[in-house]
């Protein structure tokens, strides 16, 4: 029996705390209220983000290099749940990604008059969700997670449920997501009748005695059949290519805030997972998933770049070069397989930083180009956003540079990070194909960069508003994409203490 | 003046900065100002070129190649990229050309430009920003990050304010250039992952990575990577098809930049890294360099000649001029390499004095078609003089600064050794460029000067509008510095005399390997620690 972490609640501060925040907003806004009272709660969603966004950090900094903390038992006695700098660094990016949507929703909830306070408890669990799949270390625990996270993501992606597009996305999102669900259980199963165990580190013992004794054929195929579904299913939450079609109705018709924070907290969660699983559980089997997800990256970085260049209406763009960046972060965690350095996650983790700043920031400019019955999407809003609002053209200007990759900007920081993970881990098609499907990717970015500086703006338009939250959140996104660009020490310094365990 | 290489690299990016908060109507004070700005730039400049002597003294001292030398500070640590400038006798020629380039471009747009002025001069001033970077940076991760810096703004010169099919080349250009800088990174990246390890991570520093001992097989590969980026921007024969949609639509202003200073980034790659860092792939990669040069020589002569277009024809110039750079620098010669460096400083010159000429006229007539000009000589006397000047120096006139560059290619393409190509008679053919370029560039001068006035508006729009005191302004010191290069060389080409000594250094191991193994003798035992393989090249594999 594992024993406890004396500080444990100390260490789980983040969850429980957030946790009594959800509940409270969930208390809340069953009251019968006004508009103003549901703002309120609004204002208190942030406060509560923030607060946990600082627990985090000082959780990560309370834990000593490399240490380790089991925080509670799982179903069958043994750890389910762990806090360590791997788990600490990805729960900063999910809180991180989340007090920016809350930032980024005021202007849309006032445009649509869409106040509600379930609006903020559904966040809150999903973010919830996500922090257990940061830190689950068996099947089961993490399922759990990804549960709570998916049913509030769900309702989310549903929220504008009088439109059309809303329900019809968030349909098809329900159903893959409950099937891929499904198929995780069954993975599990398969797994767990193959080794006797569903806490990762006992499976990965489990699998390194088979391998020891019977070689690779000694794997049998209930275990790799069950390791292919689990991998299916995550594959889908991470949006992967084949696994992705239900992202760009899902991404198009979703809330735009909320269209932010799926394209960068639940991805992001999904990789924590991802990494989870495959880099401490099935380590002993990494040639063997290595080779698969290769294939799926070059996939996913070919066919989210080739069918983003299609897209006329900038979200569904946004959302194609989402399932695109998923790509190169897979680059990195098949580079976290294929060597025994720690690059490859410290690149997954500070790409996925890096992306959370650069993806929400080319969002909040739809956002701020919506106004009472336009949502702000279409190519053609953009057009001469220079002359209109100079400044928030050129912070779009920063955001689509940092997407492309192009220094100095983050973006640039973040794709040599996965190039210098890739290239240790001797990688060379990946890189490759990594390089040149960066360079499609410039031609859609750019696209909007001709609407807005090329193109002649219609002469009535009046230059969209952002309002105070809003301003301030593209201002802080601007500010990290050109930091974190200039001067990525500290930032790469902060990634590297995701470090998994156990490895 | 301590760090002046840097305190020349950001103010203009300073100024683009102070402008932004120029209000956009208050044209007149932007573009004086930026004008004062890329002025004070080039005076700031100055200091580099006049105290160049002590410089080199004190960088000899202290036994390294750069002078001004700053730092390496620490930058980002954990990667192993620092802040690292310095110039040899090569680049600082190139920085000088870039800050005069950038006043005379500021200059000329005066007019050119009319529509949303505050905006252009600002990309203007960051483009400057880049290209100095390149020239000056020592760390590979900082150049890579200039490299890609001077490609945004160039699009938008382009894309805003260029011709009717801007957007097109606009868009062209980027992604060309962009794919061919990507390829390099991965170059770098594997260089990188070659130098030892300081304190658990790799280094960007030259230094380091000059120090390396790589093997022929991976510099091979390494070449091909920089190969591509290198020879796009040159651009070296298959890979030019951008730059005459670029240079076509791009504002004079941004031609006059893209000729005289872009394209030397690609020549500037070869000489600063490419060649000294992978010798042994140099001279495994030289035949076919050799050959492209010598196509793109010819090829572009040929193009030129059946413009209908004079800035189109002078953009296929560039791909014969640069050519001729390229095999310059191939010969692997002192002289030759002397006349490369020069004529990529002369390149810049001559053909951004064509693009300003080509401009001048263009702001008069707004149109470039040849079969519209005839008999301009007697209406512009002046200007057709300035014109005559130029096309002299592009064609190589004997007095004027292409004809010095030239002859020492053609002296380098002599006394290359005639084991590092199979057939030296091959190199002759750079010689039928010489006659070619004076062929389209008389032709074109015939046509439009000479002869009478056969289109009315000619002499509606043209007659009485000769050069004005501003355009003079700027082409008086192109015509000067023609004339100086043309007829007392020695100071410009003395400045070159370390790094091309450097060049010759590095490559003179492999070179020893590669005459030995053409011998037929056993190879010589190795003449130093620094080469202790004495293995003959092996055939790349495929």
């Amino acid at each position: 029996m594992p024993v406890l972490h004396p500080e444990f609640w100390r260490l789980l501060s983040p969850e429980w705390v957030l946790v009594c925040f959800g509940t409270l907003f969930l208390l809340l806004s069953a009251l019968p209220a006004t508009r103003g009272a549901k703002r309120a709660i609004g204002v208190m969603a942030l406060f509560g983000f923030a607060v946990v966004l600082v627990l985090c950090a000082q959780t990560l900094a309370a834990l000593s290099p490399g240490m380790h903390v089991a925080a509670l038992t799982g179903l069958d006695g043994q750890i389910g749940l762990t806090v360590d700098g791997f788990s600490q660094v990805f729960k900063f990016i999910f809180v991180l990604g989340a007090l920016l949507t809350v930032l980024m929703s005021f202007k849309y909830l006032d445009v649509e008059k869409a106040w509600t306070g379930e609006y903020f408890t559904f966040l809150t669990f999903a973010v919830f969700g996500m922090m257990v799949m940061a830190s689950g270390v068996d099947l089961l625990t993490l399922w759990v997670g990804l549960e709570t996270m998916a049913l509030s993501v769900y309702v989310l992606a549903a929220y504008m449920r009088r439109q059309e597009p809303s329900v019809e996305g968030a349909t098809k999102y329900f159903l893959l997501g409950a099937f891929s669900s499904g198929l995780y259980l069954y993975g599990t199963s398969l797994i767990y009748g193959a080794t006797g165990t569903v806490q990762l580190g006992a499976i990965r013992l489990a699998l390194m005695d088979r391998l020891a004794h019977g070689g690779p054929a000694a794997v049998g195929f209930p275990l790799a059949a069950g390791l292919v579904i689990l991998s299916v299913s995550l594959l889908f939450k991470a949006a992967l290519v084949p696994f992705h079609w239900w992202t760009p109705d899902a991404y198009e018709g979703a809330a735009t805030p909320i269209t932010a924070f799926m394209s960068v907290a639940p991805k992001a969660a999904a990789f924590a997972m991802l990494l989870r699983i495959f880099v401490v559980g099935f380590l002993p089997l990494a040639p063997m998933w290595t080779g698969l997800l290769s294939l799926v990256a070059v996939l996913t970085m070919a066919w989210g770049n080739i069918a983003a260049m299609l897209q006329n209406n900038v979200k569904r763009m946004l959302a194609y070069s989402s399932i695109a960046h998923a790509g190169y972060a897979l680059v990195g965690l098949v580079a976290a397989g294929r060597s025994q350095s720690n690059q490859g996650i410290a690149a997954v983790a500070f790409y996925l930083l890096v992306y959370a700043f650069m993806n929400l920031g080319a969002f909040g400019l739809v956002l701020y180009l919506q106004r009472e019955g336009s949502a702000g999407d279409q190519m053609d809003d953009f057009d001469g956003l220079i002359q209109r609002s100079p400044l928030m053209a050129v912070l779009m200007i920063f955001f689509l540079l940092s997407l492309g990759g192009i220094p100095p900007m983050a973006g640039f920081l973040g794709k040599l990070m996965i190039f210098y993970s890739a290239l240790d881990a001797r990688l060379y098609l990946l890189v490759v194909v990594l390089a040149v499907t960066s360079v499609i990717s410039l031609y859609y970015y750019f696209r909007v960069v001709y609407h807005m500086f090329l193109k002649e703006g219609a002469p009535n338009l009046p230059a969209p508003s952002a309002g105070r939250p809003l301003g301030w959140s593209l201002a802080l996104c601007g500010v990290a994409v050109l930091a974190i660009g200039l001067y990525g020490q500290p930032f790469l310094h902060w990634a590297s203490q995701a470090v998994l365990l156990g490895r | 003046m301590p760090y002046i290489l840097s305190i020349i690299t950001y103010i203009p990016l300073l100024a683009a900065f102070v402008i932004l908060f120029v209000p956009k109507d208050q044209t007149k004070l932007i573009k004086y100002s930026t004008t004062a700005v890329f002025l004070l730039d080039f005076l700031l400049s100055l200091p580099l070129w006049f105290g160049w002597g002590q410089a080199q003294a004190a960088a000899d001292s202290a036994h390294t190649l750069w002078v001004f030398e700053e730092g390496p500070f620490p930058w980002i640590t954990s990667l192993g990229a620092s802040y690292h400038f310095g110039v040899d006798g090569m680049s600082m020629l190139l920085v000088l050309l870039t800050t005069l380039l950038g006043v005379l471009a500021a200059w000329s747009s005066w007019r050119y430009i009319q529509n949303r002025e505050k905006e252009y001069y600002i990309w203007l001033l960051v483009l400057q920003t880049g290209m100095l970077g390149v020239f000056c940076s020592l760390d590979f991760f900082l150049f890579y990050v200039f490299w890609e810096v001077m490609l945004v703004p160039m699009y938008f010169l382009i894309g805003i304010w260029g011709g009717p099919n801007k957007l097109y080349a606009a868009i062209k250009f980027f992604l060309y250039t962009l794919a061919g800088s990507v390829l390099m990174l991965i170059g770098i990246l594997v260089l990188y992952f070659r130098t030892p390890l300081v304190n658990g991570v790799h280094s960007f520093d030259l230094n380091s990575i000059l120090a390396l001992h790589l093997d022929p097989a991976l510099q091979w590969w390494v070449f091909a990577a920089f190969f591509v980026g290198f020879a796009i921007k040159v651009p070296m024969f298959p890979f030019h098809t951008w730059l005459p949609d670029a240079h076509v639509e791009a504002p004079t202003a941004g031609s006059v930049i893209l000729a005289g200073v872009l394209l030397k980034m690609g020549t500037y790659g070869f000489y600063r890294f490419a060649i000294p860092i992978l010798p042994d792939a140099t001279l495994t990669w030289l035949p076919f360099v050799l050959i492209l040069s010598i196509i793109g020589v010819i090829y572009g002569a040929m193009v030129s000649l059946v413009q209908k277009d004079m800035k189109k024809l002078v953009a296929y110039s560039s791909v014969s001029h640069l050519g001729f750079a390229m095999a310059g620098m191939f010969t692997l010669t002192v002289a030759g390499m002397k006349g490369s460096i020069l004529q990529m400083i002369n390149h810049g010159i001559s053909t951004g004095g064509l693009f300003l000429l080509v401009g001048i006229i263009y702001e008069r007539m707004h149109t470039r078609e040849i079969k519209l000009y005839g008999g301009l000589a007697k209406l512009m006397p002046v200007y057709a003089a300035f014109f005559m000047i130029i096309t002299l120096s592009s064609i190589g006139l004997p007095g004027l600064n292409g004809f010095v560059g030239e002859i020492m290619i053609l002296l380098g393409a002599y006394t290359m050794p005639s084991y590092l190509i199979f057939s030296k008679s091959l190199l002759f053919l750079l010689a039928s460029g010489m006659l070619l370029g004076a062929a389209y560039m008389l032709w074109m001068y015939q046509r439009v000067f000479f002869g009478e006035v056969t289109n009315p508006h000619l002499e509606e729009h043209v007659k009485g509008h000769d050069m004005t005191g501003r355009e003079l302004g700027y082409m008086i010191p192109l015509v000067v510095l023609a004339l100086w290069i043309g007829l007392y060389p020695k100071p410009v080409l003395d400045k070159m005399d370390r790094s091309v000594a450097f060049v010759m250094q590095r490559l003179k191991p492999a070179m020893e390997r590669v005459e030995a193994a053409k011998a037929l003798k056993p190879p010589a035992l190795p003449p130093s620690a620094e080469a202790p393989t004495a293995a003959p090249i092996p055939a790349p594999e495929r």
